[in-house]
């Protein structure tokens, strides 16, 4: 079985209590790896390490594009071990090896890539430093400087590991930060081996460390840490709150991204077959457990029937299998707990007198594993707790409305603000409706498109900041405004005059 | 109005945390992602306004966020707790390897 110690300062290190804990895999129910946990003196012996790391200078001094193209090199490490990382991925999260291969190693690579080359460019150099000459009140030359924080903490949650991993990383790097990591306990294997991957590639010791250890000490350390300047944390609710609670004693940064229950409109001019397809897409990819997943399909009451339809046939072309097999596209839950939860809401969904057209149960076929069968349930009130609480499974709502206002009333009725979609024919139409919807993204006639030069997070209780693009690069510097005054003898100051007579 | 309860188990691993913090205890109960709709046992909390508290047990409050208000206003929860080694809520009782759940009673709806 493998062993995976805590990756602190570039190199592999057990925990200073010796403990370690299995990984399990989703698929087969049984541990296939097994990862040292951390305990806090390991916690804050890996933030000393970014600490020192970053004060040396070895990270910040270098140029950006110095340090694009030790990304980069990152993201050519990542793809060179993709075999290795995807497998890994599939076995520990129960994802399928199709989307590990597909989707998580080449979205982190791209990741790399992307920031990799954001800061090469002309755009970030403008941005590092701007300048402005000033006549009034003084003449001065005033510079507008962005610079690192210092020692940025990731905590990362267990849908898409490595890509989660990447997105916390690699905007910090890019800006000169240095990084904490800590994963989910549930699928720690491939963000520690990103940390080993980044060190291959150039990236220097103690700038990038990951630790597996459990939320309530290892995550807890790191949002009081006083030698941590900001925290980004994906997850549940509940945790982000506590982690900006947290936060608050040593004023840090923080940037949340939370839970969602996102609405996916589908308007009577959308192309049905598309849209079918689109809503089963926003719900079922990856088992429904994506924070943006479109949980909610508002459908103009004109087309109810025939977008069920479809969607109910649409069902058939998702395969449910062994997760290794590349022709399987869905795999089991990530663990007991949340098939229970899942299990949970499906009897509520039933108690409230919502109709469940298809699963809503265990595939008998995968008699191991946390399988659950893709589930549509129909005729749902949004005021239903199934519309209004995030279940992070395979479930959908499908709610009718008789007009757009109703449809923006409906997907606006909700405490989260994550993503949601518009599907018509009519762009303009939908452009005016996307606008109305209090939501962080707003896809037209698609789903689930993040885009790594765009800006992603929450409105509401889905989370705070933005993480992606050039916004989301921006988050990780601060501002420094410089200005620079004449040297002049006392007589050229006359604002002195307010104190000296 | 939420009725509240709490099994022997939890009761037990409640007194425990709070022999071992000092620090003022909250139960909160929210959703949202990972836990599920949970209760989170911390010290010091902070609370919004607009939470309600339903109940309590071994001296500790039991409040519902804002988003659970609506939900659970006619509910009969219990507050379980399961064994969970490598739990990653910021709860309490994650240092024992053991994590709080949500018992409900079935109900109905009305729009």
């Amino acid at each position: 079985m493998k062993e995976f110690g805590l990756f602190i300062n570039g190199q592999w290190v057990a925990a200073k209590g010796g403990k370690t804990a299995p990984t399990l895999n989703p698929a087969t129910e049984e541990p296939w790896a097994s990862v040292a946990v951390a305990d806090r003196e390991d916690v804050r012996k890996a933030v000393a390490a970014a600490k020192k790391a970053h004060d040396s200078g070895v990270w910040r001094n270098k140029s950006p594009q110095e340090r694009g193209e030790i990304m980069e090199k990152v993201a050519m490490t990542i793809f060179e071990r993709q075999d290795e990382l995807a497998a890994a991925e599939a076995q520990d999260g129960g994802g399928t090896l199709r989307k590990a291969m597909n989707m998580d190693v080449p979205g982190a690579a791209q990741t790399f890539m992307h920031f990799g080359q954001l800061i090469s460019g002309d755009e970030y150099k403008a941005m590092l430093q701007e300048e402005y000459d000033e006549t009034v009140p003084v003449p001065s030359k005033n510079l507008v400087v962005r610079e690192p924080i210092g020692v940025c903490a990731g905590i990362t949650p267990w849908n898409f590991p490595l890509i989660m991993a990447a997105w916390k990383i690699a905007p910090a790097i890019a800006a000169g930060n240095c990084v904490v990591i800590k994963p989910a306990s549930l699928t720690p294997v491939t963000s520690l081996m990103l940390g080993e991957i980044c060190t291959r590639a150039g990236v220097p010791a103690g700038v990038v460390n990951v630790i597996s250890g459990p939320g309530g000490t290892a995550g807890e350390e790191l949002a009081a840490h006083p030698d941590i300047g900001k925290v980004a944390f994906t997850g549940s609710t509940e945790v982000g709150r506590r982690i900006m609670q947290l936060s608050a004693g040593t004023l840090k940064k923080v940037t949340l991204e939370l839970g969602g229950k996102s609405p996916n409109i589908i308007l009577s001019d959308a192309n049905l077959d598309t849209a079918a397809l689109g809503a089963l897409f926003g719900t079922f990819l990856h088992q429904g457990q994506i924070c943006e997943s479109g949980t909610r399909v508002l459908v103009h009451a004109s087309i109810h029937d025939a977008l069920v339809e479809k969607m109910i046939a649409g069902i058939k072309r998702i395969q449910i299998g062994d997760t290794m097999d590349m022709a399987t596209s869905m795999g089991p839950l990530v663990s007991a707990p949340q098939r229970d939860t899942v299990e949970k809401y499906v009897a509520i969904g039933h108690e409230q007198g919502a109709k469940c057209v298809t699963g809503g149960k265990r595939p008998s076929s995968m008699p191991k594993g946390y399988y659950y069968e893709p589930t549509i349930f129909d005729e749902v009130d949004n005021k239903m707790r199934i519309a209004q609480e995030e279940i992070f499974g395979p479930v959908v709502s499908v709610i009718r409305f008789k007009d757009e206002d109703e449809a923006v009333r409906i997907a606006n009725d909700s405490v989260y603000g994550l993503g949601g979609a518009v599907w018509s024919a009519n762009k303009e139409r939908a452009v005016a409706i996307a606008r109305k919807i209090e939501t962080g993204t707003v896809w037209i006639n698609d789903y689930h498109m993040i885009n790594l030069r765009f800006p992603f997070g929450g409105y509401k209780q889905s989370g705070v900041g933005r993480e992606l693009g050039k916004w989301g690069l921006a988050e990780y510097h601060e501002i420094k405004h410089i200005h620079v005054g004449e040297s002049t003898p006392p007589e050229g100051k006359f604002y002195f005059q307010m104190l000296f007579n | 109005m939420t009725t509240f309860r709490i099994t022997p188990r939890a009761a037990e691993i409640v007194s425990r945390v709070r022999r071992e913090r000092r620090g003022p205890l909250t139960f909160t109960i929210d959703g949202g992602c990972c836990e599920g709709t949970a209760p989170h046992l911390f010290e010091d909390a902070v609370l919004p306004p607009n939470a309600e508290k339903v109940g309590v047990v071994e001296g500790v409050p039991v409040y519902l966020q804002p988003a659970m208000v609506v939900p659970y206003a006619d509910a009969t929860v219990t507050i379980d707790v399961v064994d969970e080694p490598m739990s990653d809520a910021m709860s309490l009782e994650t240092e024992y390897g053991v994590r709080f759940v949500l018992r409900e009673e079935p109900r109905g709806f009305t729009s």
